[in-house]
């Protein structure tokens, strides 16, 4: 009899148990701070630019509490959050999703929030934040890219660094081929020159005149005879090297954030990049011989094509105001100006290298680079902040589509039947195109 | 007498109903119950009723405006399932599935039978420490298998082919050619069996040794013991894992994704399986009413290849103590 008790003492136990799991997870629910804490999703704690930022955004809302909870967008958080009401006040994600939500209605305009200071923004970042007339929120950081020359490899393979140039594509396709090598067996132990496709389709549909969308980002424009050549020839640059399955099983190897970088191990000759790659080789191979070069246009001039973050505010954020003060601080001069020093005193007194920030700011970017940026570090990387500094001048970024994920997924997809030698270059293209404005037209 | 057993056979009992209410009179019922609430709560709650909801919604334009309570769920009827036969996609990621699950299932199985009998012929000592050496990769996170993947199969420089190389084959670009992704998937599955060679190795253990000793005395070798002995006298634990394998197959995501579709994934069409393009649906393109629909048609794939297995087994799988 008293063993029986016990046992249904444990089982009452147990039941008590799961209902206060209910019960603690409703009042968790229920207890959502209001006015007075601004809840931000997205920018959790991270290095030290972004913690600086951070510190000075909060400083400027110094009556409220502000949130920020560790962790990136994640799409799939963020909609287990709308889903459950408990939406953000202001999030950080990448610029090519703000499109895709705003054109659910899922976020705020912010026209007159952002309206006395976009002025200050890249054009090119404004419009990506910008969807049917409305101004959605303020872009963050910008990577810019740029090719990086290996000039060991260069030097090792007899080729002038001259050569190192994207104007003339016959010689670019033979600088390639030259700067390739290959073991007894004929696996690739350097690439000569890497086009990075799929992710810089965009980069080369420009190279030939073109844009993937049109400016509105209503049309996919990804079958045009510039796109079709656009990819017909960094495909065959892929060829010259081996192939894709060569190349790609190669590229796999590297360890593009470590030590062993394929610089330090002469396995890419050059290549375009963005940005933010040479505060990492700085920081982990600071001797390699490397140089920053603009990528040219056919013409010789110099372009580049520019991604990055961006702030917006959900529909049924409980405190907009706060938001958008918070938002305008953590991207304003003095932010970026603040982080900048600190950073810049910091690898100072380590005997390390400043690479700068690269921002949507262009004021902010020239005030860092005029006031705060001092070369005092490995000159190489001195010499690349020169050309970085000035790239995203001649920088694209493609507008906001409604698209979104589908429209990349359609030509990402094409690409890979085409390197993969399972479809033409225009079968593929057309497939793609028809696919990514069926995306644009579900979503519009 | 007759009328006696007549009238006991056309007297009607309490109804089952009656019965099952009955027993909630004994204290003994309310702590079974007890014992099996949690199960019990965590079934409707997080099995049962998301799956009616998703059923609900593979009926509705449920998607990002109904999610963040913009705009009011609405009907679409079959429109969701309509789309099913015209995504070019669905059928493709279908067949990656299928093709992945007939690799996957009977490479497992055979791989994980072969393992058990050899654990089965060496001692005790020597069996206990391959059994955990066998069931370390069933205990490997699927992430981790996944990036592993990556490493092993990788057409340069990867193990796998350093190893064929040793043997003169040159091996092909696994993670690359779209030809060799779904089997260098299917191998990495097949290499974590751990989990279904100790099914069978308990179900090789439960062979009654005078059926092997009968055999024996009959004349039959080693193969004829085992085609007809332990083949029928494991059928169940081959049908189960089977069963257990193919549904696996049928979900394939974790590894795929890891591998081909996570941050900075090449996304091959020849990885794109079915649950990985579910997922995308929902939590990409935000079409959860569609990937809903999807969902129940891998439910409903799933049920019916369930019970053809079912049906077939009744031919093949020996259960002891049937008239069979």
């Amino acid at each position: 009899m008293e063993g029986h008790r016990k046992r249904l003492a444990v089982l009452l136990a147990v039941a008590a148990a799961l209902s206060a799991i209910v019960v603690t997870s409703a009042i968790a629910r229920s207890d959502k701070s209001g006015a007075g804490t601004l809840n931000i999703y997205g920018y959790g704690p991270g290095d030290d630019v972004q913690e600086n930022r951070a510190k000075f955004a909060a400083g400027v809302l110094s009556s409220t509490n502000v949130s920020r909870p560790a962790g990136d967008f994640n799409d799939q958080v963020f909609l287990a959050r709308l889903a459950s009401g408990d939406v953000p006040d202001l999030v950080r994600m990448s610029r090519p999703r703000v499109a895709q939500y705003a054109s659910k209605g899922v976020l705020q305009p912010m026209d007159s929030c952002v309206k006395s200071v976009k002025k200050q923004y890249r054009v090119g970042a404004m419009n990506a934040m910008t969807y049917k007339g409305h101004v959605y929120g303020l872009p963050e950081f910008t990577n810019q890219i740029t090719l990086i020359v290996n000039q060991s490899a260069f030097k090792d393979s007899g080729v002038p660094l001259s050569a190192a140039q994207t104007k003339n594509k016959a010689a670019l396709l033979a600088t390639a081929k030259k700067l390739t090598k290959r073991n007894s067996s004929g696996d690739l132990t350097r690439i000569g020159f890497d086009p990075k496709i799929p992710e810089f389709f965009p980069l080369w549909v420009r190279w030939f005149g073109d844009d993937i969308i049109s400016k509105n980002g209503l049309k996919a424009q990804l079958n045009t005879p510039h796109a079709k050549q656009a990819l017909t020839y960094a495909v065959s640059i892929v060829n010259a090297e081996g192939g894709w399955n060569k190349f790609k099983s190669f590229r796999d190897t590297f360890d593009f954030f470590g030590r062993q970088n394929p610089l330090v191990k002469d396995q890419l000759a050059f290549w375009p990049m963005e940005s933010f790659i040479y505060n990492v080789f700085s920081n982990n191979s600071p001797d390699v011989d490397l140089q920053a070069k603009f990528f040219q246009n056919r013409k010789g001039g110099p372009i580049s094509y520019l991604s990055g973050n961006a702030w917006v505010v959900p529909k049924g954020s409980k405190n907009k105001a706060d938001a958008c003060a918070y938002m305008k601080a953590v991207t304003s001069v003095n932010a970026w100006l603040a982080a900048a020093k600190t950073r810049e005193a910091a690898r100072k007194a380590s005997r390390s290298t400043f690479t700068g920030l690269y921002t949507a700011n262009s004021v902010a970017d020239s005030k860092i680079f005029n006031d705060v940026y001092q070369s005092f570090g490995h000159p190489q990387f001195d010499k690349a902040v020169q050309t970085l500094v000035h790239a995203s001048k001649y920088g694209f970024e493609l507008p906001a589509n409604p698209g979104g994920q589908q429209f990349v997924d359609a030509y990402t997809n094409a690409i890979n039947r085409v390197l993969a030698g399972q479809q033409s270059v225009s079968a593929a293209l057309n497939q793609a195109q028809k696919e990514a404005q069926a995306a644009i037209n579900a979503n519009k | 007498m007759a009328s006696v057993a007549v009238g006991s056979k056309t007297t009607p009992g309490p109804s089952k109903a009656r019965r099952w209410f009955a027993g909630f009179k004994e204290r003994e019922t309310w702590v079974a119950y007890l014992f099996i609430l949690p199960w019990l709560f965590g079934f409707l709650v997080l099995t049962l009723g998301p799956m009616l909801f998703s059923l609900y919604y593979s009926f509705t334009n449920y998607g990002l405006q109904q999610i963040a309570g913009l705009e009011a769920t609405k009907s679409v009827g079959f429109k969701n399932y309509n789309q099913l036969i015209h995504d070019p996609k669905v059928t493709s990621s279908l067949k990656n599935t299928f093709i992945y699950t007939v690799m996957m299932v009977p490479g497992k199985i055979i791989v994980a039978l072969l393992l058990a009998m050899l654990l089965m012929r060496v001692t005790e000592k020597l069996a206990g420490a391959f059994r955990t050496i066998f069931y370390l990769p069933h205990i490997t996170p699927p992430v981790a298998i996944g990036v592993m993947l990556l490493f092993l199969f990788n057409g340069t420089v990867g193990i796998v082919n350093k190893a064929l190389g040793f043997i003169g084959i040159q091996g092909p670009y696994w993670t690359t050619d779209p030809s060799w992704i779904k089997p260098s998937i299917a191998i990495m599955d097949i290499w974590a069996c751990g989990g279904t060679m100790v099914i069978l190795l308990a179900a090789l253990y439960g062979v009654p040794k005078h059926l092997y000793e009968a055999a024996s005395m009959d004349g039959a070798g080693r193969w004829r013991r085992f085609k007809d002995v332990t083949l029928p006298m494991i059928s169940p634990a081959l049908f189960f894992c089977f069963i257990i394998l193919t549904l696996a197959g049928l979900n394939q995501f974790t590894q795929a994704y890891t591998a081909y579709f996570g941050a900075g994934g090449s996304q091959p069409e020849a990885a794109l399986f079915y649950s990985i393009y579910l997922f995308k649906n929902a939590f990409e393109f935000f079409n959860m009413g569609f990937a809903s629909a999807m969902a129940w048609l891998l439910f409903a794939i799933s049920m019916v290849i369930t019970l053809i297995n079912i049906g077939v087994s009744r031919r093949f799988v020996y259960y002891q103590g049937s008239s069979r």
